[in-house]
């Protein structure tokens, strides 16, 4: 079976950001990424633009407001990669 | 020098502010100003006004205007956590807090400056000369924070060079990715702009994309901004910038590869400004892409004077240094003495070599190793703590690494206090919990065993146990059955260190341990325990980078009666000598 969506974004946050504590399949679904959650902040938040845009091809929106929607958590980000991209 | 001296090109229809909440002109400015310094009470000797601000650029600069025309120094907190908020805020200095928050403090700026009552336009002067402008407050290593103070001398004094430097005038407008409560946003988006008579951006955006929106939307000239977005912005597509004339990056140094890429894309120079909250601005540099060292040498900027001072610190003498902080002893003016490490050139320029304190940059942000440490030993649960910063890949520059004792404290629940406390992005990126840490007879914790707990190295790289390997291969020959398999030796291999000094070999007791015993493992799996070698010659040395061959030859007669196997091993250099042979006899395993 071909790995999910949500999955390969939790292996992308994990490896493009360097977590080495947390495993991919830690990471919630629905939890909020940044501060609480999984505690991400504003650099990670540009350095994974930058991985997922390496990855599916996918860039961030030119609202910032959009983006925070788009970052909020793996479910927001796998909708917002289905909707940009062909290929998914 | 006065506010009105800030505003002094301008007609009053001017643009000063643009964004997606629309214009301002000084006009609207002056009145804003106005009502701000009309609602704040009355100044007092060294009485202050926090600013907090992080949403609307033109609500920082009308604040600004307000609370100094009312004849308030401002005060600047280190960043937008509560800790660091409220502790600017009880300072008895501190008459009032401006902000954006929904802290619930008093003057909340929308209701300043929705009010709508009219005011007296600003006419009041910042008054000039040795009085207090602004504190800027650094956190400081114990605990409470550390306030910078500038005067208007140095303050507005650094805004009027570094506009010169750029070139700044009524033509530009600028957007600032930087906060304006950071000294470095407040000077180059707020003060700057008022100061040359060119416009800002009253937005903050973040994202690549939204930069690159918000610039040519705008037909920005000017970009403000810092090395992590930097590097988002060098993977844009071509040409993101054309309206660009002028890139300023600081608060760390921008690495030759995204000053080099960001030119490459989009046909800008990216200039960088090397200075401190203490010092305001020292030193600028332009990479030419030229892969010298001169290219990364930095250059004073215009009335700074630089020196090595003790053990290669930096001094400086420079007009925007607030001068009762730099004592002066008979004729001779004293320099300022920072925590960078310097080495001068003989034509003045210098490079910078690294901190002499244990501070660093995590992503643009000044964190205190030791405050870190202190805060989480602090935490009731805590038997012992230590910090470390190693060096990180992409835009942050440094990260923090954890280890607390003993083994059940909550990591959740330490992460919760030093949020209270430090940016997100300060917080150690990896925390492990042990039994107690190990430190020596004498109580000190060597950052070598410290680093090792996370598996790293003394430069903060990852240690790599790892051994690349090829496809097995596997023939029968006569009696023999033969095992053949390529591996690899990376050039940073563990087991390279540590063995001889400045002569990295692979130890004979290294090569049996990590290559041959689990080949045997993999190759023979029915085999006993080892009982015996003979014969093991170590040849040739085997150092990093090496490309190897390794044979495994399983004698399936020879000891057989004995209840024992016998494995030759051989290690060559593929296409070159042989390393190493010899023999091992292992018991014979159950199906054998």
């Amino acid at each position: 079976m071909q790995e999910s969506l949500e999955n390969r974004l939790k292996t992308l946050i994990v490896e493009s950001l360097a977590l080495e504590d947390v495993e991919p399949e830690e990471i919630k679904t629905e939890e909020p990424l940044f501060v609480e959650g999984l505690g991400l902040d504003s650099i990670d938040a540009l350095e994974l633009a930058l991985a997922i845009q390496e990855e599916f091809g996918v860039a961030t929106s030119p609202d910032d407001e959009r983006n925070r929607e788009i970052f909020h958590s793996v479910k927001s980000l796998a909708e917002f990669v289905r909707s940009e991209s062909s290929e998914i | 020098m006065s506010a009105l001296d800030l505003l002094s090109h301008a007609e009053p229809d001017r643009v000063v502010a643009f964004g997606d909440a629309g214009e301002k002109t000084v006009c609207d400015l002056l009145a804003d100003a106005g009502r701000i310094a009309a609602a704040l009470p009355s100044a007092t000797s060294g009485s202050h006004v926090l600013l907090v601000l992080e949403h609307d650029r033109y609500a920082m600069a009308a604040a600004f205007l307000g609370a100094t025309a009312a004849g308030h120094a401002i005060a600047l907190p280190p960043n937008a956590r509560r800790d660091a908020i409220l502790g600017v805020r009880d300072r008895e200095e501190t008459v009032a807090a401006i902000h954006d928050s929904d802290a619930g403090m008093r003057f909340r700026i929308q209701d300043l400056l929705e009010a709508g009552e009219s005011a007296e336009p600003l006419v009041a002067p910042i008054e000039a000369g040795a009085g207090v402008l602004a504190t800027v407050f650094t956190s400081g290593s114990t605990g409470p924070m550390t306030a910078w103070p500038k005067g208007a001398a140095e303050l507005l004094g650094e805004a009027e060079m570094q506009g010169r430097l750029f070139g700044i005038g009524p033509q530009d407008r600028i957007v600032g990715t930087v906060a304006a409560g950071h000294i470095y946003g407040l000077l180059f988006t707020v003060l700057i702009p008022l100061l040359r008579g060119a416009a800002f951006c009253r937005d903050t955006p973040l994202h690549a994309e939204a930069v690159a929106r918000c610039v040519s939307t705008h037909e920005a000239t000017m970009l403000v901004t810092v090395p992590v977005q930097l590097r988002a912005f060098a993977a844009l597509a071509p040409n993101s910038f054309p309206t660009l004339c002028h890139v300023v990056s600081s608060t760390g140094p921008l690495p030759p590869g995204i000053s080099d890429a960001f030119r490459e894309r989009h046909g800008q120079s990216v200039t960088e400004i090397f200075g401190s909250t203490e010092t305001g601005g020292i030193a600028y540099r332009e990479r030419s892409g030229a892969s010298s060292a001169a290219d990364d040498l930095w250059t004073p900027l215009d009335g700074v004077r630089v020196a090595s001072g003790t053990e290669g610190r930096l001094q400086v003498d420079s007009p925007f240094v607030y001068s009762p902080l730099v004592c002066s002893t008979g004729e001779r003016r004293e320099m300022f003495e920072t925590q960078d490490l310097v080495q001068m050139e003989e034509d003045g320029r210098f490079s910078h070599l690294g901190r002499a304190d244990g501070v660093v940059k995590i992503g643009g942000r000044r964190v205190q190793v030791g405050e870190v440490e202190e805060c989480i030993r602090q935490h009731e649960d805590v038997a012992d703590a230590a910090v470390v910063a190693i060096p990180a890949a992409g835009g942050r520059g440094h990260q923090l690494v954890a280890a607390l004792a003993p083994e059940d404290v909550s990591v959740e629940a330490i992460r919760k206090v030093l949020l209270k406390r430090f940016e997100p992005s300060c917080l150690p990126r990896r925390m492990i919990c042990l039994p107690a840490l190990p430190r020596e007879d004498n109580g000190k914790l060597l950052r070598t065993r410290l680093l090792r707990l996370f598996d790293l190295r003394e430069d903060g790289r990852p240690i790599n146990w790892k051994l690349v390997w090829g496809e097995a291969t596997r023939v029968r020959e006569a009696s023999r059955e033969i095992f053949r398999v390529d591996v690899d030796l990376p050039e940073d291999y563990a087991w390279f260190e540590g063995h001889f000094e400045d002569y990295p070999v692979l130890a004979g007791a290294a090569q049996l341990k990590e290559l041959i015993l689990p080949s045997v493992t993999d190759a023979f799996p029915e085999l006993g325990r080892l009982e015996s070698m003979n014969r093991v010659k170590f040849l040739e040395r085997i150092v990093p980078g090496a490309a190897l061959r390794m044979e495994l030859s399983r004698d399936l007669e020879q000891a057989r009666d004995r209840g024992q196997a016998r494995v030759r091993f051989q290690i060559e250099v593929r296409g070159g000598e042989t390393c190493s042979v010899g023999h091992l006899v292992f018991a014979q395993g159950e199906s054998g």
